[in-house]
């Protein structure tokens, strides 16, 4: 089950980190690699860093998909595995709907909660 | 100092082919020297600066930094420092940061990464921008900074590509004075990439004159403004006469050619051609080229003063006309029509349009230009 929300959010980590490292001007890459630093070095001190904006916009957008992700969550996940909106369903499906209310608040306040955290770190870093 | 023959950088017949694009280049720089490779663009300048940072791999041929073969080396292990056009400054690390960025990869200690961090900011003349951010930075301050970081690991060899292009023309001047005054306190054995003639002349020790993935001409500034290789390298550096001349005889003093397209009796003369040896033996295609030679070496004077004479050690341009001008500030440059041919003269003091002169040009400034010159 995490394969597939990795390979469902996989695609907005790239819509939002390629644009950026194809943007990233050659020359830090070179002027990294002939002061000295290695491929790692590079990749970590120099190249990271500046794509940090792209991949934390990345990073919101697969969060927010896969907390809400239902479809394959439903069809893959083993019996005790249990994911807020699969909670949710359920609880609807059972008719017990102040319950489902509870969760779908707790869904609404962890998503706004994260995303607060995110834009916090997208100054800060 | 004496150096070792395999010191400095040599360049061995690198090759390298792209669809539309051949690039062929041979060459040596000596230690502490300063060369300057220059051409226009697309002429393989950068690709060759490339080649020799190890950025991009060549199809044949060898580099040798200090008599170390660097083909096999990483990019990363070679000791070449690079100054590009655009700085490269890393925007997420302040000046400090940026300089000490090569020793620290060397895990060299924190307090001597300090301390040369230190010295190498007053060598470029920025000793209170420690603590600061990149983005606080004019054009010219990044590109003394960008040298500072590429000097700090104190490397065998330094490269720059065309670092001075993105600056307005006052700034360039004042640091490029800048960057050969601390490449030769370092003497630093260094690579210069410009498509700026004039930067090639006032900066060099020598000059590599580039076109189409090719070198014209190798020189010091005086040899290649005075004496160029082609027709080429002529104009690159210039205004410039160019007459389709033949060689006719040459001996110590001079050698003589003839202007085939001219119908006159009179012989032109310029300075002995160093290749005289295989001049004369070789086919008849060495012999014919240009007559050369530079408008400020060039004299005016009055058609009827001279009534068709000629001076000895001269050569006479009878029955010029003036047919246009360009003012340069220390005088004009003057378009003038002899026999159908184009002359490009200097006069300190103006002449209409119109006007008829006669020139006069030193025959030893004189040159006589091969269109075999390999």
């Amino acid at each position: 089950m995490v394969g597939a929300h990795a390979i469902i959010t996989l695609p907005f980590i790239l819509r939002s980190v390629l644009p950026a490292l194809q943007n990233m001007r050659p020359s830090y890459t070179a002027a990294s690699l002939s002061l000295g630093a290695g491929p790692a070095r590079t990749f970590f001190s120099i190249e990271l860093p500046m794509l940090k904006n792209a991949v934390i916009s990345g990073a919101v957008f697969a969060v927010a998909i896969s907390l809400g992700e239902i479809n394959a969550t439903l069809m893959l996940a083993a019996e005790q595995t249990i994911t807020i909106p699969l909670l949710l369903y359920r609880l609807i499906g059972s008719y017990n709907f102040y319950a489902a209310c509870a969760v779908g608040t707790l869904l609404i306040l962890l998503c706004t909660g994260l995303f607060s955290l995110f834009e916090y770190l997208r100054d800060k870093l | 100092m004496k150096h070792a023959e395999t010191d400095g950088l040599e360049v061995r017949n690198i090759t390298k082919l792209y669809p539309e694009f051949m690039l062929d280049v041979s060459f040596r720089v000596n230690p502490g020297e300063f060369v300057t490779l220059v051409g226009p663009s697309g002429c393989g300048k950068t690709t060759t600066l490339s080649l020799i940072a190890g950025l991009l791999e060549a199809d044949e041929g060898a580099i040798l930094l200090n008599g170390v073969d660097q083909q096999s080396v990483p990019v990363w292990k070679r000791s070449i420092g690079i100054v590009f056009q655009d700085y490269a400054l890393f925007p997420n690390m302040n000046i400090s940061k940026n300089i000490g960025y090569g020793l620290r990869a060397r895990k060299i200690d924190k307090r001597i990464i300090h301390k040369r961090t230190r010295e190498l900011l007053k060598l470029v003349n920025l000793s209170n921008y420690f603590d600061r951010s990149v983005s606080e930075l004019s054009g010219g301050e990044k590109q003394r900074i960008a040298l500072a970081r590429a000097l700090a690991p104190e490397p065998e060899l330094l490269l720059l590509d065309e670092p001075l292009s993105a600056l307005d023309a006052q700034l360039r001047k004042s640091l490029r004075k800048e960057i050969r005054a601390i490449q030769k306190k370092l003497s630093v054995t260094t690579l210069y990439v410009t498509h700026d003639q004039e930067e090639a002349l006032s900066l060099s020790d020598r000059i590599i004159i580039m076109n189409n993935g090719r070198i014209e001409q190798i020189g010091t500034p005086q040899e290649v403004y005075t004496t160029p290789a082609s027709k080429f390298a002529a104009e690159f550096f210039g205004r410039a006469t160019l007459l389709p001349a033949v060689a006719v005889s040459q001996d110590d003093q001079s050698c003589r050619v003839n202007l085939p397209d001219i119908n006159l009796q009179t012989h032109f003369f310029c300075r002995p051609w160093t290749q005289k040896q295989t001049m004369f033996a070789a086919s008849p295609d060495m012999q014919r080229g240009l007559l050369f030679f530079r408008p400020e070496d060039t004299a005016i004077i009055d058609e009827e003063s001279i009534m068709g004479e000629t001076t000895p050690g001269y050569n006479t341009f009878h029955g010029a006309k003036v047919i246009g001008y360009e003012y340069s500030g220390a005088g004009y440059y003057i378009d003038a029509l002899w026999h159908n041919c184009r002359l490009s003269v200097f006069s300190r003091s103006f002449l209409s349009e119109g006007t008829n002169i006669a020139i006069l040009v030193p025959a030893s400034d004189c040159c006589f230009i091969s269109e075999n010159h390999e």
